[in-house]
């Protein structure tokens, strides 16, 4: 499907300098398999996207073979969305990547106030490494707390370079800052795309009443994924609270459903701990009522019987 | 005809001390060729008389060294402020008091708009007005179709109709911050910050650096000046496209453009050794009346809008500390890289927190690089303490203080934001003279209107809006302040070789006063009448 999501989906990436935020963008890049994704770096004009990406460069904005595209967004933000919302043609995901000093949270508030345009996380990133000196600087350890706080996700870099127990250490300081419970560390390998965009879509050919778990395409690869169809309508608040009580290692769940309560089409969309619902706009296919679930979690030996048991409970809920 | 003019006047104001008042100045290509009593014109040949100015009192031409382009094609909308106002054709526009005085205002531009137009208006203020706050069913009295926006004077607020909240499909409470509810628990009209204002913004069509960029509003911001007796005025943050740098050197050039224009590249939307690059680049295409070279650098927020980074023990009312435009590490690439290459950078800091960073990052690239070519400025300066006088005075640093808020927000300041005695050494242009720091003060139009007499009577009374003296120590005397907004502004910009005093060689660039500022009681200081200008020669009385 080549038509573009509307309103488009917006993903705040935010991070210290240095914390790879740079290096995470080329990595989705890469990675966008077919996804065209609009990317808006601040960090004073610095677009440090690798070479052999670039097909095109026209001052401030770079475009990518891939259908990508990556563009200074200059330190005015009204510029930097109203660009983003005329692009052409329009793009499938817009990630921001907020400077090292921003509050992620204040970016996001564009996205959850202009209806051609929705949240779809606040993602950041820690720097295991260099945590202690930026938590404890005078002037920017509050920033980047903030940062942590106001996060959906938080991955943590450069892993490799501090020890296991260090790491567990980290983990537990960062719970006690972050609203999210969703810390993942982050590989040299694999793609992040699904996590920070939740690129994801209920499949159409899914078998319906059956579940299905996607495993790992190669050993590197640090997540999962799993999806659902069934024919029923649902009720709303029943998923609502089933939802809120996933497991911790799902990180990214959606459902697009008919509501038993109303008979609506709605969008349920959990990431992190934050849960949103939308009833969607667009007058659906009445022969398309059926209702699509996809999950997508950290590789975990038991995420094949976790997944299971939240797929049974939705069909019981959809009775 | 004679190739020099001599103007006549009742006293000429020099700021130049071998000769500090005159009444006869010789102008010959634009340039002041003697300064003087009417013999002293006699040897240089020929001259023609102008007698205009023989009941006027003639000053060295003013300098804004802290305004924006914005200050003139504002004026394309509305204005609903509580203050009188004059706009840049010399329309008075009396402060509204009431809500009722806004919506009589906005019904009566209403009837003379374009079925499609919206009513975009600007300057509200509501911490003026009594009684409940405006709201969007206050709007609908003025139209029930067409969307009205009210931007409040600080621009970080705005009012809307309910039409216009349908247009971004505010209609319901959606849990967003900056959507102000009712108590019906519906959007109530106000809207809160630039993520809540861009959806209207935006299907309105209201982009402020637009406004600042189009060629009539340059046009515009030189009749601004005109009016308040200013010939050279600062464009204090601008990206300078070429597309942009070539407009705006055709409309400065042109011989009725009535001021120095002093753009600044924002030194924040491009990698250090960018900006660098274009600043070096933007120099060489100065002209006589449209100067480049420097570059602004914004590091926090302001003081009134609990954004400005504050040290301990932070803001009175306990809100917390503010918001980095650019992280200290970068303030010090940044500065290292710019002054290593000789250019000039403005930088903002308003808070005591971002002006210890800034002077930080300032010590650091002197140690490395001896550039006595180059003076640095920190603009706004608000909080600045006396050890922070002392060390700016130590590494060659100007400051520009921003006397205006002693009167605009001087009053909140003490209430809420910094406490009464913080409040009391804000914008301390006596502790600059005790230490030595040269320095100039400012408007930063459009947030509070530009004219430097009503500048210059905030330092030397320090009054607030509600009458209060705030700091009687940091006052200073009109003949200081009347240096600080001419001679004192130009040694800001770099520019004091050629403008800011009358003295021989220098452009002939005067303000022309119906009083004598140094005369007159220091309390009706900003009442001193301003017939206009004369800039290279050339008079431009006030249309």
């Amino acid at each position: 499907m080549t038509a573009r999501q509307s309103p488009l989906p917006m993903t705040v990436l935010s991070g210290f300098l240095g914390s790879g935020k740079t290096t995470l963008v080329n990595r989705l890049l890469r990675d966008a398999a077919g996804q065209r994704i609009l990317i808006l770096v601040n960090d004073f004009g610095d677009i440090a996207i690798d070479e052999d990406l670039i097909e095109a460069e026209d001052g401030e904005m770079l475009s990518l073979a891939n259908g990508c595209a990556c563009c200074s967004m200059g330190s005015d933000l009204f510029e930097a969305f109203d660009k983003a919302l005329s692009f052409s043609p329009p793009p499938d995901f817009l990630l921001i990547e907020a400077s090292g000093v921003a509050e992620p949270d204040k970016i996001a508030n564009f996205a959850k106030a202009e209806p051609d345009l929705v949240l779809n996380s606040i993602v950041t990133i820690v720097d295991a490494l260099n945590f202690d000196d930026t938590i404890s600087d005078p002037h920017v350890g509050s920033v980047h707390q903030h940062q942590i706080e106001a996060a959906d996700i938080v991955l943590l870099s450069k892993t490799d370079l501090i020890s296991p127990e260090e790491i567990a250490a980290l983990k537990q300081r960062l719970q006690k800052f972050s609203a999210c419970d969703t810390i993942v560390e982050m590989s040299s390998a694999g793609s992040y795309n699904g996590l920070v965009f939740g690129a994801i879509h209920p499949r159409d050919d899914d078998e319906v009443s059956g579940g299905k778990i996607v495993e790992p395409h190669t050993h590197a690869d640090v997540f999962q994924s799993w999806s659902y169809r069934l024919d029923n309508e649902i009720p709303l608040s029943e998923l609502q609270n089933l939802i809120r009580q996933l497991p911790p290692n799902v990180i990214r769940f959606k459902g697009i459903f008919p509501c038993k309560e109303d008979g609506n089409m709605y969008e349920i969309h959990r990431v992190g701990k934050r849960t949103d619902v939308q009833q969607l706009q667009r007058q659906q296919n009445p022969e398309n009522r059926d209702s699509r679930f996809v999950a997508i979690g950290i590789k975990h030996p038991n995420f094949d019987s976790q997944m299971k048991v939240i797929q049974d409970q939705i069909c019981s809920l959809a009775g | 005809m004679s190739l020099v003019t001599v103007f006549k006047a009742k006293k000429i104001i020099t700021m130049d001390p071998a000769c500090p008042t005159a009444t006869h100045v010789a102008v010959k290509e634009g340039k002041i060729l003697s300064v003087g009593t009417a013999s002293d014109m006699d040897g240089w040949g020929d001259f023609q008389l102008d007698e205009t100015f023989a009941d006027k009192v003639i000053m060295p031409g003013m300098v804004e060294g802290h305004s924006h382009l914005m200050a003139g094609g504002i004026w394309d909308y509305t204005y609903v402020g509580y203050q009188d106002r004059v706009d840049p054709d010399g329309k008075f526009w009396p402060g509204v008091k009431t809500i009722e005085d806004v919506i009589a205002r906005l019904k009566e531009v209403e009837g003379t708009l374009k079925p499609d137009q919206a009513l975009v208006a600007w300057g509200f203020d509501p911490i003026f007005l009594e009684g409940p706050r405006m709201v969007k069913t206050d709007l609908d009295e003025v139209s029930k179709t067409r969307p009205i926006a009210v931007m409040h004077s600080n621009f970080h607020l705005m009012t809307v109709s309910s039409s216009a909240l349908k247009m971004a499909n505010y209609v319901a409470d959606m849990g967003i911050d900056g959507i102000a509810l009712g108590d019906d628990g519906m959007p109530n009209g106000e809207l809160q910050e630039m993520a809540a204002m861009f959806p209207i913004m935006r299907r309105l069509g209201v982009n402020w650096r637009e406004i600042g960029r189009a060629r009539e509003s340059v046009k515009a911001f030189g009749r601004v000046c005109n009016r308040v007796g200013v010939t050279s005025a600062t464009d204090l943050i601008n990206e300078l496209s070429d597309e942009d740098v070539t407009a705006m050197t055709a409309v400065t050039g042109a011989d009725e453009y009535p001021i120095r224009l002093h753009s600044m590249l924002n030194g924040l939307t491009q990698t250090p050794d960018e900006t660098r690059a274009r600043a070096l680049e933007l120099r060489e295409k100065s002209t006589d009346k449209f100067i480049l070279g420097g570059v602004k650098i914004i590091t926090d927020g302001s003081i009134q809008g609990f954004t400005a980074r504050i040290r301990w023990p932070g803001h009175y009312n306990g809100a917390p500390n503010g918001i980095w435009n650019i992280a200290p590490a970068q303030l010090n690439d940044l500065v290292d890289t710019l002054n290593a290459a000789g250019i000039q950078m403005h930088i903002h800091t308003n808070g005591d927190e971002a002006i210890e960073v800034a002077l930080e990052a300032l010590e650091a690239a002197k140690v490395k690089n001896n550039r006595p070519d180059v003076r640095h400025v920190l603009q706004h300066c608000q909080l600045a303490d006396r050890a922070h006088f002392r060390k700016m005075k130590r590494l060659d640093v100007l400051a520009n203080l921003f006397a205006n808020h002693i009167y605009y927000f001087g009053d909140k300041h003490a209430e809420l934001t910094v406490g009464p005695d913080r409040a009391r050494r804000m914008d301390a242009c006596q502790s600059a003279i005790d230490m030595g720091v040269p320095f100039t003060i400012h408007s930063d139009a459009p947030v509070t209107p530009m004219a430097p007499l009503f500048t210059a009577w905030c330092a030397v009374n320090r009054l607030t809006e509600s009458g209060k003296t705030l700091g009687e120590y940091e006052k200073i005397s009109v003949a200081e302040a009347l240096y600080a907004v001419t001679l004192g502004a130009a040694y800001t910009l770099q520019a004091d070789h050629f403008i800011g005093s009358i003295e021989i060689g220098k452009w002939a660039d005067f303000a022309v006063l119906e009083d004598d500022p140094e005369a007159v009681d220091p309390a009706a200081l900003k009442d001193v009448g301003v017939w206009g200008t004369v800039l290279g020669g050339r008079k431009f009385q006030i249309q």
